[in-house]
Order: structure tokens, then sequence, then C-alpha cells
């Protein structure tokens, strides 16, 4: 089945919706998702650009602050909610995971 | 170019194969060569020391080539690619050039989703579009054609000019077809890559080449062919057409770097260089066309030819007609064509004194030796031409004895004869009688 636009988040919309709790400027979030995943997922500057762009669209964060060409960002509710989502939606299949393997171990 | 650049002719920039182009650009710098300025043609390179530095071609969509400065979010998209260690080197349009000095640099594009967003974006207002127009033009002559064998169907089949118009349309047609597939092919793939977590699919360049060098050698052959049996002159003009058309596009292409040299805004570099395209393009036609008409003024012309009434297969006095010299009668041969699957010719006679009584006899005889092409010449005559979506009517089916024919209709003061392979149109001032049918069918049917 298709996934609609933001059904699910990638790891990397994921990392920077959360990155994004805290106000954060654009070119610090790659730096910055990279220290809370201890360098386990990178973002690259293209994506991150499209992204941040998208998530602008859809009302996910909002531009904070504006010093010459450098923005600042900021999570909104409605992103919060998403993330919220997501996480809940990764623990459930987490839990599921933890259920079944118990039941079908080999 | 000193010794310190070097330009590079670019055959191949297939817009979704920027690994290989990539590849391409770090062999250059580890020569020596590091990229300086790009197009849609050329890589300018200047030298450097050798270096393992990595390249990456990216694509900012919003961006095009008529922007003489970075368009609304472009400089915060260079700024990312810079924190991560890309250097913006050039940019042409919406294909954006970087180098990065880092032994392991993050890529550019993280997300193959994504990516596939943005070139599908650039596909569509590059590749699609203008694929899209040319074959709007190839159909749109497509048409012209069809309406010209409408026309005259005998004598377009007995000539390689025509043949080769056919050739060079089908070759533009085919072209665009394919520019269009391929494009088509590469989404559906790298939808269904990317869908699976996989990568954009990969266009090959070499593949696309192959591709495009067939159709150009097509276009070549029915350029040749079109121009048998064509004379010099029109060799002249195929020649100063295609540098004339050439000059223009470098014309343009000079203009577009000079408004954004003079930094013009995007908007009126847009609207600076489709206006100046439109103009250049008119002042371009115009030009060709009178060059024609000087170059048939001073070439003698072909046709008609003035030949004697002997040369003629039948002329007004075997039909009974006094001609005296003051009807200053002219006989004329105005036409005729050659092919191996057809042969064409067309008599006139009529008398030039405005006064004269003498009526006019025009034939014309074709013969076809391929059954399908006879064929279609014949219903093509039957159902008559078409002048600006009006049907002028067709041919009704008259008594072919009287002609000693297989067949004959008749189209106003045209009669349309078959004659096993011949096809005879003959339009006379008068409707022949039968008597004189038959003499007209014994003297053009070939039998």
């Amino acid at each position: 089945m298709a996934r609609e636009k933001f059904q699910t988040l990638t790891e990397q919309m994921f990392y920077i919706l959360l990155c994004l709790r805290r106000e954060c400027c654009g070119v610090d979030i790659m730096e910055r998702v990279r220290e809370i995943t201890g360098g386990r997922v990178d973002i690259g500057p293209g994506t991150l650009y499209a992204l941040l762009e998208s998530f602008q669209r859809e009302g996910f964060i909002r531009e904070t602050k504006r010093e010459g060409r450098r923005r600042s960002y900021r999570i909104t509710p409605s992103g919060a909610w998403r993330l919220e989502e997501e996480v809940r939606r990764l623990e459930r299949q987490a839990a599921d995971y933890r259920n079944f393997g118990e039941e079908g171990a080999l | 170019m000193s010794r310190d650049t070097k330009k590079e002719l670019l055959l191949y920039q297939p817009v979704g194969d920027t690994a290989a182009m990539a590849r391409h650009l770090e062999k250059r710098a580890e020569q020596g060569w590091l990229l300086e300025r790009a197009d849609n043609w050329w890589l300018r390179y200047r030298r450097a020391e050798p270096t393992g530095v990595r390249y990456a071609v990216a694509f900012f969509p919003d961006a095009t080539v008529f922007d003489a400065a970075p368009v609304e979010g472009q400089e915060t998209y260079y700024d990312y690619c810079r924190a991560a260690g890309w250097e913006y080197v050039c940019s042409y349009g919406s294909i954006q050039y970087f180098r990065n000095f880092r032994p392991a640099p993050v890529p550019i594009e993280t997300d193959e989703r994504l990516k596939l967003k943005a070139l599908r974006r650039v596909m569509l207002r590059t590749v699609v579009l203008i694929n899209v127009v040319w074959l709007l033009l190839a159909v749109s002559r497509c048409f012209n054609l069809i309406s010209s064998f409408r026309w005259s169907p005998l004598s377009m089949v007995s000539q390689y000019s025509a043949l080769g118009l056919a050739v060079l349309t089908a070759a533009f047609l085919l072209h665009s077809l394919l520019g269009l597939l391929r494009v088509g092919v590469w989404y559906l793939r790298s939808r269904w890559s990317v869908k699976r977590g996989g990568t954009c699919a990969r266009i090959r360049g070499s593949l696309q080449a192959a591709g495009d060098f067939s159709v150009l050698a097509i276009m070549l052959a029915g350029l040749g062919a079109s121009s048998v049996g064509q004379g010099w002159g029109y060799l002249v003009f195929v020649l100063v057409y295609s540098v004339g058309f050439l000059l223009l596009l470098v014309v343009l292409r000079a203009l577009l770097r000079h408004f954004k040299r003079l930094q013009f805004s995007n908007t009126a570099s847009l609207v600076g260089s489709i206006a100046a395209s439109v103009v250049l393009s008119i002042a371009f036609v115009a030009g060709m066309n009178a060059f024609d008409r000087s170059l048939e003024a001073s070439l003698p012309p072909e046709w008609p030819k003035e030949v004697s009434a002997e040369e003629l297969p039948l002329t007004l006095e075997e039909l009974g007609y006094a001609v005296t010299e003051a009807d200053r009668c002219e006989y004329l041969h105005q036409g005729s064509g050659r092919t191996p699957w057809a042969a064409f010719g067309n008599w006139y006679q009529g008398a030039e004194a405005p006064d004269s009584e003498l009526p006019f006899l025009n034939y014309q005889i074709a013969d076809i030796s391929w059954d399908w092409l006879r064929k279609l010449c014949w219903d093509t005559l039957m159902k008559g031409p078409k002048y600006r979506s009006h049907w002028l009517g067709g041919c009704t089916p008259i008594d072919p004895a009287p002609w000693g024919a297989d067949a004959a209709a008749r189209r106003n003061r045209t009669q349309v004869l078959l004659y096993g392979d011949r096809i005879v149109l003959v339009t006379t001032g008068w409707t022949p009688t039968d008597g004189e049918a038959a003499v007209i069918g014994a003297a053009l049917g070939g039998r």
C-alpha cells in the first residue's frame, strides 16, 4: 500500500522533528542529529533543505528567527503531535515484536 | 584558452546520471583539472594540483537558466551544503555542481524519495517539455506532409525530396517519442526501486547516445534523400539554413549570458530571453525566405521547361484542334520525378494569346510499380484534396470504357484514369467526347 505523505516518518524526518523540539538553526541540524544518534543517522544538506521546506508547508515547524541567511526553526504543536504519533507507532511495533518473539521464538 | 584552463565538450549529460558525471569530474581532478564552469554543452576546467576531491551533481528544481542571481532559498541551500563540506562550484539552470575535500563526506541527497521528486520536477521542465514541443512540431509537420500528399500524390511519390522530408519528419517524431519514453521508463523504474528502499535508476548515457545517434543518422539519410536531383542551389540553401540556425542559438546564448552579467532580475532575464528569441526567430525566418527568393531569382528555374510539340505524349492537334501562330501556343514539360518505385511526368499545352479560342490540355502520368502505393494514390485522388480543413470534393466514378481504362473517375474538369500500373490525370478546358477520350486513352494509357 503506498505510503501517504508523512503517514509514517523516515528516520531522517523523525530526527529533524526531534531535533527541533528545541529551537535550532537550519545549518546546525545536521550536526545535532549526528550527536543525538551517535553518528548513526546522517542527513544530507539537500535532503535537509527539502524536508525543512516540506515541514514548513505542512505546518510541522515554523521559522522563529532570521539573522541574515541563518534561519532558526522550532517544532509546532502539529509537528509535535505527528512526532508523538510516530513514537507510538514504533512502540507498538516494538511491543508486537516482543510479544510475538516470546510466542513464536525458535 | 590558456594552458591553465581547458574546455571539454560534453556530448552527453543525461539529467539522471549524476553519479557518472561526478565520477568523470573526480577523474579530471586526479589528472589536475578542477571544474570551474559548466553549461549544457561545455565543461571548463582550471589547472590545479592533482587531488582526490569528491564531486556531487545535485538539482535545485526552482532554479532556471534564465536566473541571473540565486532564487529564493538557493543561498540557504548552498549554506547547508557548505556546512557539510560541499563547496559550490558552478551551476547551469537547476543543475548544481559541488566539490568536497573531506575524505568520506555525507552525500548531498540522503533520501532517494526526495531526490526522485526533485529529478522529476527538473525532467518535466526540461527534457519532457522540450520533447513535447518537438513532438508537436513533428506532428504538425506530419499533417503538412499528409495535406501535401492529398494535393499531389502522384508527384510526391515520384520524388526523393518528398521521401527525404517524410524520413526527416519520421526521425523527429521518433526522436521525441524515444525521449519521452526514456524519461517515462526511467521514472517508473526509479519509483519502483525507491519504494523498495533502493536508489533512483540510472539513465545510461551510452544507451541514450546510441539511440540519438541512430536517429541522427536517419535524419541525415532523409536530408540526403531530399537533396537528390535538387541541384546545388538546394544544397547551398540547406547549408546556409543550418549555419544560420546554429548562429541563432549562439546569439541567444550570448544574450542570456549578457543579461546575467548586467545582473538583470530573474524575471527580466526570462522575459528578455523570450522576447529576443521571438524577434530573432522572426528575423531568421524572414532572412531565409528572402535568401531563398534571391537564390531562385539568380538560378535558372528548372520547371516548367518549354519543349517542342513532338516531345509531348499527346497534343491538341492530335485531338483535332487547329493550332495557329496567332494562338502563340506553348508546350511545357511542367515537372518530372523518378524513384525506384514510381516515375512521374506533367505536361501542358495551351495558348498564350489572350483572345485565342484554343482550350488548354494538361496531363500527369505516373507509373507506380508498388501495388499498395498505387492503391493509396488512387484512393487519395478519389477522396480529393483538402484546403484549410474543407474537402474540395472527391471524384465521381465514370464509365472507363471510352477511355480504354481499367477504372475512371472525374472531379470538375479532371479525369482520373487507371491503366494497370499507370495512373493518368487529364485536365482539359472542355468536356472530351467519347472519340476524344479514346484518343487520349490510347496516347497516355501506355498500352
